[in-house]
């Protein structure tokens, strides 16, 4: 695009950005506050991942970007289609053949390598929000490891549902020291968090935040030692387009039938399985 | 007899404001204010020292502004002294800080933290400054155990219900917050809460200022069986003189942020040395 | 055992202009081990501020109480800490006083268990079953045992009062007018308690109001007169 810089971002930013990201690569889990820039994109639209996409990106990457699984949701061609236009790179929707894939709400299923990097986009990078309002209190509780009130937190749900009933945005223990937000991914997603092959960086433009999870981490859930942590349950569910049953599921209802019905949550991968399966 | 001290406190000083460097020695009952005459800085308390030996109770008296809960606020780590030497000696003080002699006013805030919640226990005049009071009562009290560090749900949840056999509270009432109980409740959940770790040494700051009569003798009746049952050591803070005689050995008082008179609990009441003391003895009805 | 030597108590009342008021003056005795002194002389002599300079809930303003310890050897009751008075009074030195301290909620049998329960560390049921036998001795009803003493009448509260003291049999005992409210019969009762309690080797120091009492239990008796100011 002329006159613009690769990337859309100055360098300086740039710059900055990466230089933010060494720092949330270095200590595990910790919320780096930066200055992100203005996009041509209201904050809030995935403008924290858009960034560290800008400034990590080489004209030889290779994009995919997925929003809730989805490759072509209108958010994620969107998306794809300004980073496109601002660096030239080559698209995919294919997990295994990109280098770098944004994400919103969804780790992809296929698992991914250490040539890789996912980009997750978060609307809340505090995990401690959800019973503190105080970003000083926040803070200090990260500083001084004093999770006992997040502890606390999920003892009460214990009591008064019998369950936790935090869906997705569970949190997470990253290198047995800070408590963290991994986005409102599905429970289904956490533990590919854990000592996993691939970088992850998680950015909050709105929140102008940014953290990672590097390779080979140690990310445990939060759960008691008689109430452990559960990933959702689909058993005796299958997808009604590939029939897989070991993939994470989005529940739809049937507009004619009104029949609840199951399908895969990344799309691409479900694509692949049907050629794997027409194939045979 | 225990000859060495549990808890000893050297040269406490808290000053509220920008002390000028002369305020102690401007302020006191001497001066009857503990206002700096120079750069108007509060003097909460200067020039603190005591000790507290195993299975002693140990009373502050005094009247409001003396600076007696200021004393145990500063104990308690919930402000930071001017100055000071504050030491406690205690196997589960070893356990945190390894051996030998540390002033805990020089810890780190995590260490503070571990040695509140493992050490010292703490009762507060007002329910709500040691109490979650939309959290449930049982959840108030496992806040302790999970800073502990217990991860088990089902022992977490035999030791809250033990806590709350020992102090009297009902136990069908365990899930419903604080705010729903009476005040003397609220104090048996703060009790329940401060014993939650078995600490060594327990701080009762006006415990039962405020309560009916009735509910006050059966919280007095508590803390002395409880004390009775686990032997810690305990500062009790109370401007009510029937308090301290009925629970404490020994008693300090406190004016204007200074320590007038120390001295047996008995002795403080029937021979007050200090025309303060003798005036407080005197106008107990 | 113990000796007085030049005890003087004088109360220095700073409020509203200063007063002097003489407790006692220039007291000198001595008891020996298993001794039962008697202290004599009208009210107002201060008789009890003796008592209390010893228990120490007085401070002595001059002279010296040397009381040979247990514990500690020779010591100065008048010069030593507060916490060696506190181990003394676990330890040694019980003080019965004129009337019952009622305390909230605190049954008869509770109150007279509560010295051999900290001292002693042995179990309530023990326990109890030596203040009931105690209890029992005095002639205090059974109904009352388990009843809470600010209801009960004068002779009643004291005889709780003395069985308090006596209970863990220490190693002197001071006893101010442990007489005063009882009629003769539970005198009797009283001073045999007390007799028994000497031939065990408690050293007894009680102040009395009947003189022919007094020489009839004692083996030394102080009279005091007048006070001098």
């Amino acid at each position: 695009m002329k006159g613009y810089n690769f990337g859309f971002l100055d360098e300086v930013s740039k710059r900055e950005i990466r230089r933010k990201i060494l720092k949330a690569i270095a200590i595990p889990g910790y919320q780096v506050p930066f200055s992100s820039k203005e996009l041509p994109i209201p904050r809030g639209w995935g403008t924290g991942g858009i960034q560290i996409t800008l400034s990590i990106i080489g004209p030889d990457d290779i994009l995919k970007v997925i929003d809730q699984g989805c490759d072509e949701s209108v958010n994620a061609v969107n998306i794809k289609k300004f980073i496109k236009a601002v660096t030239g790179v080559e698209l995919t929707t294919d997990t295994t053949e990109a280098t770098i894939i944004q994400t919103r709400h969804r780790i992809p299923e296929e698992s991914m390598t250490e040539k890789q990097i996912l980009v997750l986009q978060v609307p809340y990078p505090e995990a401690l929000r959800v019973f503190e309002p105080s970003e000083v209190e926040t803070r200090r509780m990260h500083a001084e490891a004093d999770y006992a009130r997040m502890w606390l937190y999920l003892y009460e749900d214990i009591v008064k549902f019998q369950e936790i009933s935090i869906g997705a945005r569970y949190p997470v223990l990253v290198n047995n020291r800070y408590i963290m937000d991994p986005s409102p991914i599905p429970r289904w997603d956490i533990p590919k968090l854990n000592m996993a092959k691939t970088l992850y960086l998680f950015g909050a433009g709105r929140e102008k935040r940014i953290y990672a999870v590097p390779p080979y981490t140690d990310v445990k859930p939060l759960e008691f030692e008689d109430f452990k942590f559960r990933v959702e349950d689909f058993r005796g569910k299958c997808c009604m387009i590939c029939g897989s049953s070991d993939t994470f599921l989005d529940e739809l209802i049937d507009g004619s039938s009104g029949e609840r019905i199951y399908i895969c949550s990344d799309t691409s991968y479900c694509k692949k399985r049907r050629l794997v399966r027409s194939e045979l | 007899m225990e000859l060495f001290p549990i808890l000893e406190v050297r040269n406490l000083t808290k000053i509220y404001g920008k002390p000028c460097g002369e305020c102690i020695s401007h302020t006191g009952p001497i001066y009857e204010t503990n206002i700096c005459s120079r750069c108007n800085s509060l003097v909460a308390c200067a020039d603190i020292n005591f000790e507290l030996y195993p299975g002693e109770i140990l009373g502050i008296v005094g009247e409001s502004g003396s600076g007696k809960s200021t004393v145990i606020k500063l104990l308690a780590f919930d402000v930071e002294p001017l100055q000071g030497e504050y030491y406690i000696k205690h196997e589960k003080i070893i356990n945190i800080l390894g051996n030998g002699q540390k002033n805990l006013f020089n810890l780190t805030p995590f260490e503070k933290r571990q040695i509140r919640n493992q050490v010292i226990g703490i009762v507060y005049q007002y329910p709500y400054l040691g109490l979650k009071m939309n959290i449930s009562a049982g959840g108030n009290i496992a806040e302790n155990l999970l800073v502990a560090g217990l991860r088990n749900l089902k022992r977490i949840r035999e030791k809250v219900l033990e806590l709350f056999e020992k102090t009297e509270l009902p136990i069908q009432r365990i899930d419903e917050p604080p705010i729903k109980f009476s005040g003397g409740m609220q104090q048996r959940v703060q009790i329940a809460k401060a014993l939650s770790n078995n600490p060594p040494v327990l701080f009762l700051d006006e415990v039962t200022t405020g309560l009916d009569v009735s509910v006050k003798a059966r919280i007095l009746d508590l803390i002395k069986n409880l004390h009775h049952d686990y032997n810690f050591s305990i500062i009790i803070v109370s401007h009510d003189l029937s308090i301290i005689r009925v629970l404490t050995h020994r008693t300090i008082v406190m004016k204007l942020g200074r320590v007038v008179e120390a001295g047996l609990t008995d002795q403080i009441l029937e021979d007050p040395q200090h025309p303060y003391t003798q005036l407080l003895v005197n106008s107990q009805l | 055992m113990l000796e007085v030597i030049n005890l003087s108590k004088i109360f220095y009342i700073k409020i509203n202009g200063s007063k002097e008021v003489v407790g006692c003056q220039d007291i000198n005795f001595k008891v020996n081990k298993g001794e039962f002194l008697s202290i004599l002389g009208p009210s107002g002599v201060g008789k009890s501020t003796i008592l209390k300079c010893i228990y120490r809930t007085y401070i002595p303003t001059s002279g010296d109480i040397y009381y040979e310890s247990l514990l500690f050897g020779k010591l100065n009751i008048a010069k030593i800490s507060d916490r060696t008075m506190i181990a003394l009074r676990e330890k040694e030195i019980g003080y019965v006083s004129q009337f019952l301290r009622v305390i909230p909620r605190v049954t008869a049998i509770d109150l007279v268990i509560e010295p051999i329960m900290k001292k002693n560390g042995i179990s309530y049921k023990e326990a109890r079953d030596i203040a009931e036998e105690l209890l029992f001795k005095l002639k205090i009803p059974k109904y009352l045992f388990d009843a809470y003493p600010s209801t009960f009448s004068g002779g009643e509260q004291q005889k709780v009062n003395i069985a308090r003291g006596v209970i863990w049999k220490p190693r002197v005992l001071l006893l101010d007018e442990p007489t005063a409210s009882l009629d003769i019969e539970s005198t009797k009762i009283v001073i045999d308690l007390l007799m028994t309690l000497k031939e065990e080797g408690t050293t007894i120091v009680a102040i009395f109001h009947d003189e022919k009492l007094a020489s009839l239990v004692s083996d030394k008796i102080l009279r005091i007169s007048g006070r001098s100011i």
